[in-house]
């Protein structure tokens, strides 16, 4: 099973994590600083690190920018830093993935998963010729009516996959509660009313680790809804 | 210091002598040449002749000479009688100053030519001492408009005498006839203010005049009658040509005898200076109309043969000999232009058949002042041009040295420093005064000694026509040339003193610092200052309407009109200026009102009671920046505070909250260890909830964080939240009644802010509302603003204010077990004011509303 180092200077952090982890069998390295990170990095054969960012010796910050010299194995920082500002600087320093602590555990095993999934799988890109829309780990195939994520299947409502399909399709672009209530249903958008609203939170609910900072399908306050392009 | 030996006290005191010495130079020379008028304008005009006879000054003293001659012969016929000076000629002043104001018929105004003549002197030597009694004349007017003139004593005999005597205009009338009388007396009647009385009747009530007044016009003592034995008084009674002109008639007398007095006088030098023998000169006028001969030469005015006549003065030396016409013209003389010769020496006027010659005898046998003249030129005429030259150059370097005793002054070769003298710190009036007061006494001691006025002598036209005087006072003894050159000597010295003390004090600055009026302009300043404002303003005002005062009774003065237009501009500028530090001060005001407290009144140029009012506010102003400041910056130090002890928090949180799910998965049997595990998370989570809360409160309230504005439709945004919220009002039974317009609402706020107010009062909803219940969310535009408003009928009680339920930490006290931090409603107003909206809380028994204005 796949290796997987964690590091923080919070040993009783490091051991939760450990038990999470190895409940679903992964192997578990633990380093308790940046150094020893990059040491056991250079020893071990690890496939994921989730790594602290206020550690002493070597914050993970500087961790991560100096293992993304040689290695791009996926990352995921777990830090008690929230601010916008913080997770910015940890995406553009070369970490997959940012997890603010006090976290939910269920979670943390979701996003190490997901991004393993994504890691190993990496350049296999589905056959051509098939009615195939994919961003990120989310893949909606037409052909199959099928949507996958991170190779896990999805089961959506005819609704639900309807809409996902329109905003995969059209990925990167907003659109309105009411646009996609005519493209959806096929008819003028009279009644004012939550309906779509409810069956984008379901779908974000479906296809999300955390549907309250999605990954896929997002918000865009007083404007609309979008898939993000990844 | 080898490059500043300019500065050296040697090289200074060199200059200081020096420059003593060119003074003298030009002095000297200004002198010399100015007694030899001749020789210097020899050398402006840029000429050089050998002999006088061929210089400018000899044509220009052949003209002048010729001028008089010319006015003298003019006179001729006026004063002569068969060619000789007739005193009991009769002159008619009408006819001689050539009015016509009697019709020119009249010649009652006729004097004898000895009477005027003796009449001019006695004006020209008229001391200016007042005449005393003033002639009073009462200008009584007929009914016929015609006229009587009466001195005021012959007036007042015939009232007195009964005679003559007033018609009152009414029994009550104010004034009687002594009163009428002494009015006339004092002169204060005019014409026209006849409703005193009627008229003038006599003794047997016949009505002479019917007004009469003080005459006002031109009047002045008579020295003598006319030719007939009357005064003017009688002639304007008795001649009807000049009943009505009195003034007229005095003006025109007055008129003829100057010009007979100044005629004379030419008339005189003619018979006098010019006679034959005593002088070189010799003229001949002939006026070919009248076949009169003029001249200074018997044989000429005898001889009949004009043409030898003027082949005699051609051959007699220099000459000149006009025609009427310019071609006609000879002369032999240099530097002559026919046309001004012609124009200036014409007699009377006359332009047709007359001959005017001119002519001097260059072998002068006479020794008269053409004689001098050339004498002089003679002796001088080849020096005055070096005499010139060194004047000039003595003038140059005088200025030199004037410069560089200026560079030099105060400095000295061994530093920059500028040096003063202990005279330099004298006040400044004092020391011009003392250094003038120095100078000019005993400058004017020496020069009464000097006498330069007797022998100078002036042509009619002002100009020195023959200037011995410099040579006479300056030359003649040595006395005075010793006396002027000490003078010029001392002059030279006080002007260096001062000058350079005044260079000094204007290079150190201290002109104007030192000055007593300076001190005087500040003391009157100080004074002025410590007023209060309210007694400046009436001193000023006081002032300014003196002036008005001193200018409405100066009748028209044009200082003292001057001097209030002046007040009433400076009192313009005064109120211009005040109203504009008003204005500046409104201005600042009105900024640090309106929230800019770091806002600074331009205090630079404004009166001085707004400056210090300015200031003032200025440091107000600076006192509520700094509190401001002060409060901005604790306020962020408890952000920076909370947020770093959230972060410490987490740390343990984070085991906390893990090791509850550990726990979790255990699979306990007991139901209390599940209750106690279910407590302990839930708790975690609730302190999970507050610490993300808190940071986010405080970062709110300390403005801590950076909006992005966007055009947000709000029905979209309403609808979003909807749906968000769709699951949690289901779990508490809750039902949502949106009522939404049609059409987009678009505001312009931040979205995830945005969001962040709608679900914390979502939230709120979904947490407090009485479950089974319906929340009513609507949006309306009212007036162009978007107004959103969330009901619901509350749970519990509500035992607090609307205003209390945003304060950060207060909830309904009930509310206090459930979860949540009890922020949320305190971050969503906070967030709506940061945006520019309205947050409104309502509370009406239980019903709950949220109204939020954009």
């Amino acid at each position: 099973m796949s290796k997987i180092l964690v590091c923080d200077d919070d040993k009783e952090i490091v051991e939760a994590i450990d038990i999470y982890l190895s409940q679903e069998g992964f192997e578990v390295c633990k380093a308790y600083d940046g150094e020893e990170a990059l040491k056991i990095l250079k020893n071990e054969d690890v496939e994921l690190l989730v790594i602290d960012v206020m550690m002493p010796r070597l914050d993970g910050i500087r961790a991560t920018l100096k293992i993304r010299e040689q290695n791009n194995i996926p990352i995921i920082i777990l830090s008690a830093k929230s601010e916008d500002a913080d997770k910015i600087l940890g995406l553009n320093v070369g970490a997959d993935d940012y997890m603010t602590k006090p976290f939910n555990p269920l979670e943390l095993v979701a996003r190490v998963k997901s991004q393993l999934r994504r890691y190993t799988r990496l350049g296999s890109t589905p056959a051509g010729g098939q009615a195939v829309y994919s961003t990120g780990g989310l893949t909606v195939n037409d052909d199959l009516k099928e949507v996958t994520v991170d190779g896990e299947p999805v089961k959506l409502t005819p609704i639900e996959y309807n809409i996902l399909l329109f905003l995969v399709k059209n990925q990167g672009k907003v659109f309105s509660i009411d646009q996609i209530y005519e493209r959806i249903w096929n008819e003028n958008a009279i009644g004012v009313d939550n309906t779509v609203a409810v069956h984008i939170r379901h779908i974000r609910e479906k296809i999300e680790i955390n549907p309250k900072e999605p990954r896929y399908l997002k918000v865009v306050w007083g404007v609309g809804y979008k898939v993000e392009k990844l | 210091m080898g490059q500043k030996w300019y500065r050296k006290n040697v090289v200074k005191s060199i200059w200081i002598l020096a420059e003593h010495v060119f003074l003298l130079v030009m002095a000297a020379s200004f002198l010399w040449l100015m007694s030899y008028p001749v020789l210097r304008s020899e050398i402006f005009n840029g000429t050089h002749a050998d002999q006088y006879e061929d210089t400018k000054a000899f044509a220009d003293q052949v003209l002048h000479t010729g001028e008089g001659i010319s006015a003298g012969i003019a006179q001729k016929e006026d004063f002569e009688t068969d060619g000789y000076y007739d005193p009991d000629k009769i002159i008619d002043a009408a006819k001689y100053v050539g009015s016509d104001v009697a019709g020119g018929g009249s010649e009652s105004l006729s004097y004898r030519l000895e009477d005027m003549v003796a009449w001019g002197e006695a004006l020209n030597q008229d001391t200016g001492e007042a005449a005393g009694d003033e002639g009073n004349i009462i200008v009584c007017r007929r009914s016929d408009g015609t006229y009587h003139y009466y001195e005021y004593s012959e007036f007042q005999d015939l009232i007195q005498n009964g005679e003559l005597s007033f018609v009152m205009a009414s029994e009550e009338g104010g004034m009687t006839q002594e009163e009428i009388l002494l009015s006339l007396r004092d002169r204060t009647f005019s014409e026209g203010m006849s409703d005193l009385f009627k008229g003038v009747q006599d003794q047997e009530g016949r009505i002479l005049y019917v007004d009469c007044w003080n005459y006002d016009g031109y009047w002045y003592k008579e020295e003598c009658k006319t030719a007939e034995g009357k005064s003017i008084l009688d002639v304007a009674n008795e001649d009807p040509a000049w009943n009505g002109h009195l003034s007229e008639a005095f003006d025109i007398v007055d008129t003829a005898v100057q010009s007979v007095y100044w005629n004379m006088d030419h008339y005189q030098r003619l018979l006098e200076s010019y006679q034959e023998g005593d002088t070189n000169l010799t003229y001949l006028y002939v006026d070919q109309t009248a076949k009169e001969i003029v001249s200074n030469r018997e044989e000429y005015r005898e001889g009949q043969d004009l043409e030898a006549t003027l082949d005699k003065i051609r051959e007699s030396g220099k000459y000149a000999i006009i025609y009427p016409r310019l071609a006609d013209f000879e002369t032999n003389m240099k530097n002559v232009d026919a046309a001004e010769w012609r124009n200036a020496l014409q007699v009377n006027g006359k332009e047709d058949a007359y001959i005017f010659a001119l002519s001097v005898d260059t072998t002068y046998p006479v020794q008269d002042s053409f004689y001098t003249e050339s004498q002089t030129y003679a002796q001088y005429g080849g020096t005055a041009v070096w005499v010139f030259a060194a004047g000039v150059a003595a003038a140059i370097l005088f200025a030199l040295g004037l410069i560089w005793l200026t560079l030099a002054a105060g400095r000295r070769p061994e530093d920059e420093a500028l040096h003063l003298n202990s005279f330099d710190h004298w006040k400044t009036e004092i020391a011009a005064l003392l250094v003038f007061v120095l100078w000019l006494v005993p400058v004017l001691l020496l020069g009464s000694t000097v006498s330069m006025t007797s022998a100078v002598v002036y042509d009619e036209y002002g100009r020195i026509v023959h200037a011995n005087a410099f040579q006479n006072s300056v030359y003649s003894s040595t006395g005075n040339t010793v006396a002027m050159t000490v003078m010029i000597l001392y002059s030279c010295a006080m002007f260096l003193a001062g000058y350079l003390s005044l260079v000094r004090r204007i290079k150190a600055g201290t002109l104007w610092k030192d000055s007593l009026l300076r001190s005087i302009v500040k003391f009157i300043g100080r004074i002025f200052q410590n007023l209060s404002i309210l007694w400046r303003i009436v001193l000023i005002f006081g002032v300014v309407i003196l002036f008005h005062w001193i200018a409405f009774f100066s009748y028209g003065s044009f200082f003292f009109f001057g001097l209030m237009v002046l007040s009433e501009v400076l009192i313009f500028v005064y109120m211009i200026k005040d109203a504009l530090g008003k204005q500046r001060i409104k201005k600042g005001i009105e900024e640090i009102a309106g929230g800019q407290v770091d806002y600074k009144i331009h205090v630079d140029g404004l009166p001085r009671e707004q400056q210090d009012i300015g200031e003032k506010i200025n440091s107000i102003g600076e006192g509520l920046d700094r509190a401001l400041e002060k409060s901005i910056k604790s306020e962020r130090l408890k952000t920076d505070l909370i947020t770093n002890v959230s972060h410490d928090i987490k740390t343990p949180l984070t085991s906390i909250i893990n090791y509850v799910e550990l726990l979790k998965q255990e699979n306990f049997e007991d139901p209390r260890i599940r209750r106690y595990i279910e407590v302990l998370e839930q708790k975690s989570q609730r302190l999970k909830t507050l610490t993300e809360d808190v940071v986010e409160a405080s970062k709110v309230s300390s403005g801590n964080i950076t909006l992005e504005y966007m055009n947000i439709n709000f029905v979209e945004m309403i609808q979003q939240t909807s749906g968000e919220f769709e699951e949690k009002f289901k779990a508490r039974n809750l039902t949502e009644v949106l009522n939404l317009p049609q059409e987009e609402v678009m505001i312009r706020a931040d979205g995830r802010r945005m969001w962040r107010v709608l679900a914390n009062i979502y939230n709120n909803a979904a947490k407090y509302a009485l479950e089974g219940t319906r929340v009513y969310a609507d949006l309306q535009v009212v007036d162009g603003h978007a107004v959103f408003s969330l009901k619901n009928i509350s749970q519990q009680q509500l035992n607090i204010s609307a205003d209390e339920l945003t304060e950060r930490f207060i909830r309904g006290d009930i509310s206090r077990s459930t979860e949540g931090s009890g922020l949320g409603l305190s971050i969503a107003k906070t967030l709506t004011e940061m945006q520019g909206g309205k947050f409104e809380l309502y509370l009406d028994g239980d019903l709950f509303r949220v109204t939020i204005t954009f």
